[in-house]
């Protein structure tokens, strides 16, 4: 029972620790690709400075969103799928920028 | 994670103040000190002259000239010159001199030598010299940087603890059910309760201020805290072009129309507003000025007298042959940059006069009781978990020390730092930087002791420890130096008298939490004799 006991505790704080790891990397990931589309896509205003301003107002959501959602599979699963597209999207501008 | 959202808010707000909150009070500490920084570093230099009655200055043309001449003798060769023009001090001023009238100053030599002049006469003034000191520049560098450690990995700790610190107050607020019937809520005497009231009211009061000083502060360190748009966009990546045309010999002095220019720029910006006059006489390089290649002559404000503040804006640059208006300086007015300008302005209240900064200062100080009373109602709540147990859990033990160690250690550091400026001598050396290392081993030294004490003891002793540290700092100014309140407040000098004053509130605020933290302890040791539950805290009417 208290093996069992034991290995919950270490269980619950893997995901705490998880968590933490998925919103202060995954959801920093997250952010600076979206900061990135935002100077893409705009580049007068917010332009680079600007999303970079707001970048912390994006951040800051994330994270809450990261403590909240029901499982750390869900948190990690939509973090990377996001940063996916804005990554990808990014990178598809940027080569449209070059090549022009 | 947990059933609810607000749960999970809650558990969020715990976290991120725990890990946040002691770098935190140190960061709103070490800022709403910063925000009389100069009038901290005159009075810790007492060797200045009191703030006496302006004399008429001359106007801005003749003062100009004297300040020509004077180059014109010393530094001919040179092709950058500066005059900075005096102010009364009511304005943020150049450099350090809030509160305090300015003198004529000239520069040359890329800025690198200096001399004051008499702004009637144009000769030479001497300094005045004062003990070596970091003065109020120490808690501007706290603030954002820490200090012994290196100057960007204390950036990037300060940065991160303000980005938790922003989750904690976003996490606050969602997790606060009744936040206006709260705010008319104080309970005491309730033990845990009484504490969460008074974290409530505190964190609401000054609301707007914190969520603003959080982002702005943040803003200000954007670009290394986010650095990937500016480094991965296009915009970014292309190199600054950056002609660099022949630099032309300086100009001759006798050439410039200079008060056909002053006139011209005191037309555009007001009589008497004009703060620093540049001298460019081959030609503009710097990287925040378009670059020119014909002598300029630049006139601009005073620091910190229209938004967005910086010490740039609205510099007039003039051809310095013909007279002739060019345009202004392009720093800080690209659409692209005047947001995060403006954040900057904000943050460090440029904009701000003397009673908005004490207003200002005051909200810093409420920041700093907000988050102190956060992690104290957190030991108190895990207190009462544990008062039956003999073993504490180790976390409850850390916090329990780190609260009495810093939220009282580090206010006596600071007492400590204005002791050390009395007291070291005037001819040690690297006496600047023992000043500091009194602050800091004062604060260790604390920490040591509230490791050592049972915390139930160490919190009034150190709190009348406080309160003397503070309240004899005007006692020790009046023993060691003769810019003391007598002095001072007889001269109407209110700069250096409202330094001493505030020690005096600071030492009453630390008295009467003394006061209150014993006669609670002395009420709870009376109903534990008596057969009461230790735990009661309702004091009888």
């Amino acid at each position: 029972m208290t093996v069992f006991a034991f290995t919950e505790s270490i269980r619950y704080r893997l995901t705490v620790a998880s968590r933490v790891a998925a919103a202060a990397v995954g959801g920093y990931a997250l952010t600076s690709a979206l900061a990135l589309l935002m100077a893409l896509l705009w580049p007068v205003w917010p332009g680079v400075e600007g999303s970079q301003v707001l970048s912390f107002a994006v951040y800051v959501p994330i994270v809450l969103w990261a403590f909240h959602a029901r499982s750390v599979w869900r948190v990690w699963g939509w973090l990377m799928l996001w940063t996916l597209l804005a990554s990808g999207l990014c990178w598809w501008l940027l080569r449209q920028g070059g090549a022009a | 994670m947990k059933k609810g959202f607000r749960q999970s808010m809650v558990w969020l707000h715990t976290w991120a103040g725990l890990v946040s909150g002691w770098v935190l009070f140190l960061v709103f500490l070490t800022g709403s000190a910063t925000y009389f920084k100069d009038e901290i570093t005159r009075w810790m230099q007492p060797e200045r002259p009191l703030h006496s009655q302006v004399q008429s200055l001359p106007s801005t043309t003749e003062m100009a000239v004297q300040g020509l001449e004077f180059l014109r003798s010393h530094a001919d060769g040179e092709a950058y010159w500066v005059i900075r023009l005096p102010n009364d001090g009511s304005r943020a001023g150049n450099n350090g001199s809030r509160g305090y009238p300015t003198d004529l100053r000239v520069w040359w030599n890329q800025g690198l030598q200096n001399a004051t002049l008499d702004p009637i006469t144009g000769v030479e003034k001497l300094p005045v010299l004062t003990r070596s000191t970091e003065g109020g520049e120490l808690f501007r560098g706290l603030h954002w940087q820490l200090h012994y450690i290196d100057t960007q990995a204390g950036m990037y700790i300060v940065g991160v603890c303000s980005l938790i610190a922003l989750l904690a107050l976003i996490t606050g607020v969602v997790a606060h059910k009744k936040i206006f019937a709260d705010f008319f809520t104080f309970r005491l005497r309730k033990g845990p309760r009484s504490w969460l009231d008074g974290h409530n009211v505190v964190g609401v009061m000054a609301l707007p201020f914190f969520v603003m000083m959080l982002y702005t502060g943040l803003a200000e360190r954007q670009t290394y805290l986010f650095p990937v748009p500016a480094k991965l966009s296009p915009d970014a990546r292309k190199p600054v072009a950056m002609p660099l045309p022949e630099a032309s010999k300086p100009i001759a002095y006798a050439d410039i129309p200079l008060r056909d220019i002053l006139s011209k720029a005191e037309q555009k910006i007001g009589a008497g507003e004009i703060g620093e006059i540049a001298f460019h006489r081959s030609g503009v390089y710097t990287p925040w000025a378009k670059a020119r290649s014909v002598p300029i002559i630049a006139v601009s404000r005073s620091w910190g007298t229209q938004l967005p503040f910086t010490y740039l804006d609205s510099n007039l640059q003039y051809n310095a042959l013909t007279g002739e208006f060019i345009g202004g300086s392009e720093f800080g007015q690209d659409p692209r940059v005047r947001t995060k300008w403006w954040m900057v302005g904000l943050h460090r209240a440029w904009f701000a006069g003397a009673g908005l900064r004490w207003l200002l200062f005051i909200s810093g100080l409420l920041g700093c009781v907000m988050i102190a009373t956060g992690l104290v109602l957190w030991s108190v709540k895990r207190r009462e978990k544990h008062i039956q147990r003999n073993a504490v859990p180790f976390g409850l033990r850390l916090v329990e020390w780190l609260n009495v160690g810093t939220l009282v250690g580090l206010p006596v550091g600071v007492a400590a730092y204005f002791w050390a400026n009395r007291l070291l001598p005037v001819s040690m050396a690297d006496r600047a930087d023992w000043e500091v290392h009194c602050l800091f081993f004062t604060w260790g030294w604390l920490l040591l002791y509230a490791a050592l004490r049972p915390i139930q003891r160490a919190w009034p002793e150190m709190l009348w420890l406080a309160t003397a540290a503070f309240g004899l700092i005007p006692v020790l100014n009046a023993l060691t130096t003769n810019k003391h309140l007598g002095a001072t407040l007889a001269h109407g000098d209110w700069v250096l008298a409202g330094v001493d004053l505030t020690m005096l509130v600071l030492a009453a605020v630390f008295g009467f939490a003394a006061w209150k933290v014993q006669r609670k302890q002395a009420n709870e040791r009376r109903d534990t004799s008596v057969g009461k539950s230790a735990t009661s805290t309702e004091v009888p009417a």
